[in-house]
């Protein structure tokens, strides 16, 4: 589907949530639902917390159905929403999560990037093709560490190899990964941005 | 790709794969913030390496049911909308359905029977009713007012627990006096609010328009002038009166809510019976903050929001919302 087409059908859903048309609700919630599930897990680390995020916002969406006004495309629009709303959640914590780090506030704070974001559905089948792609030590380091979830020493130690091979090798995926991906990411910013 | 480079992209897949130590983090911070375009890098391979390892299995999500319960509530909504409309509509066209009651009582001087109607606006709930003489009333949340079906010839007699503004329909020979547990308001044809519910011990008056006279218990009569809110205190027996932003004392009749330098406390007090919220405040240090600030339409969560900017508090939503508890941020 065109970038076009997209906008397009999903100006009409909206048109028809804005007169109350519980379709166009449930068609909307079925398109979003799970990747900003699985976006909001990237921030707050329990599933019940993050489905609660994402159901509360939409029926928000349903509440102030007649009063939307989307500025951005909706994709960036519900993401932003759900992320400050994981944040706001996050800020309500008497026990700090662990990854409150430096790196996680700043990465946090910037608004720009929600439609740079690809979603789980979309960007998972092209990653399971491009780990075929790499490099057999790389891609069994990448793999020990994502289904294994082994700590690098534990992997150096199997490997019977150092941990600064591990760290490179793991790098080295990650970087190969994202120059198979390239071209996606941006086909992505051309589909998505209006 | 250089050296440098590299170095980077090692540090971002430790992070990632929380193998960083912390002096590493702050180097990859520092440098996060460097160039806009490192931010970007690190964002796409974040955004790859979460697709690579989602928080929870995907196939946990179950979309179906999500979507079923979100669409009760979605029903459930749109009909207590509708409830919300009819109890107005019932409270204007006077049609006995608000939780009305009606109920007789000894009238002794003449020992006729008057019948009363007695209108109650639940908490979190605002109406507006036209008393029999045509006098215009809203009512606030958690307030009662009882009037009789039809008023005496020499007299309009009402008697409110909670807060009201009156518009009263100008009747020279027929005084119209609001009856409370401790004050009395005096009036011919005018504009006032009156805030007296019994189980505060602070009562006020507003007049708008008009004239009218408060009588306090122990009988001294106080002429209001237009513009002036009379504050009287039960534990203290005495009053005081201020002619500053009086309109934000009643504009809970156009649906607004103002705060002009007003104390938290009385901030918090003020959305409890707006949202039929409970907003504890665990932090008395912070009843004395002075806030200032306007909303019309905001629901409770956007207020509560824009008081944490501008505030030192923090808050946290309790037990199924029931309960908000607010706290002092350097606590």
């Amino acid at each position: 589907m065109s970038n076009n087409e997209h906008n397009f059908l999903e100006q009409q859903l909206l048109k028809q949530l804005s007169k109350g048309s519980h379709d166009a609700f449930a068609v909307l919630f079925r398109q979003y639902y799970k990747d900003l599930v699985l976006y909001a897990g990237t921030i707050i680390r329990e599933q019940v917390v993050c489905e609660d995020i994402v159901q509360n916002l939409f029926l928000k969406l349903w509440k102030e159905r007649e009063q939307l006004m989307i500025r951005s495309s909706l994709k960036s629009f519900l993401i932003t929403a759900v992320r400050n709303r994981c944040l706001d959640h996050i800020r309500h914590l008497t026990i700090r999560e662990k990854h409150h780090d430096d790196v996680w506030a700043f990465s946090q704070s910037n608004d720009q990037d929600t439609e740079k974001y690809v979603f789980y559905s979309i960007l998972n089948k092209k990653l399971e093709e491009a780990l075929h792609q790499l490099t057999p030590a790389c891609r069994q380091v990448f793999e020990m560490n994502r289904f294994e979830h082994l700590k690098y020493h534990e992997i150096a130690s199997q490997l019977q190899i150092s941990q600064r091979a591990v760290e490179d090798r793991m790098s080295k995926a990650l970087k190969q990964l994202r120059v198979l991906l390239k071209d996606f990411f941006l086909l992505m910013l051309f589909f998505f941005i209006k | 790709m250089n050296t440098e480079d590299n170095h980077y992209e090692i540090l971002i897949t430790k992070y990632l794969s929380g193998e960083a130590s912390a002096a590493e983090n702050e180097t990859l911070a520092h440098w996060l913030k460097a160039h806009p375009d490192h931010l970007q890098r690190f964002n796409q391979l974040k955004n790859l390496w979460d697709t690579g390892t989602p928080a929870f299995q995907p196939d946990a999500i179950d979309e179906d049911a999500a979507l079923a319960q979100v669409m009760k509530q979605v029903s459930e909504k749109a009909s207590v909308r509708f409830w919300l409309y009819a109890q107005r509509v019932a409270a204007i066209l006077f049609l006995p359905l608000l939780a009305t009651c009606i109920f007789f009582y000894t009238k002794q001087n003449d020992q006729t029977y008057t019948t009363l109607q007695k209108v109650i606006a639940p908490y979190g709930s605002r109406t507006e009713l036209t008393l029999p003489d045509s006098t215009h009333v809203y009512l606030n949340a958690g307030s009662t007012l009882s009037y009789p079906v039809t008023f005496k010839q020499s007299a309009r007699e009402v008697t409110l627990n909670g807060e009201a503004y009156f518009e009263v329909k100008a009747s020279a020979q027929q005084p119209f006096t609001v009856k409370t547990k401790q004050l009395q308001v005096k009036a011919l044809g005018t504009a006032f609010h009156v805030n007296a519910y019994e189980h505060d011990s602070i009562m006020a008056v507003t007049l708008v328009s008009g004239k009218v006279h408060v009588l306090l218990p122990h009988a001294e009569q106080v002429p209001l002038t237009v513009g002036t809110h009379l504050q009287y205190s039960a534990s203290k027996n005495s009053y005081t009166l201020d002619r500053e932003n009086s309109y934000k004392w009643y504009a809970w009749k156009d649906n607004k809510l103002l705060f002009r330098d007003d104390s938290l406390a009385y901030v918090f007090k003020t959305l409890n019976q707006f949202y039929h919220a409970r907003i504890v405040v665990k932090d008395s240090s912070l009843n004395s903050y002075r806030y200032r600030a306007s909303f019309e339409g905001e629901t409770l969560d956007e207020i509560l929001h824009a008081l944490q900017l501008s505030m030192p508090i923090r808050y946290q939503i309790k037990q199924n919302r029931k309960v908000i508890e607010v706290y002092h941020t350097t606590h």
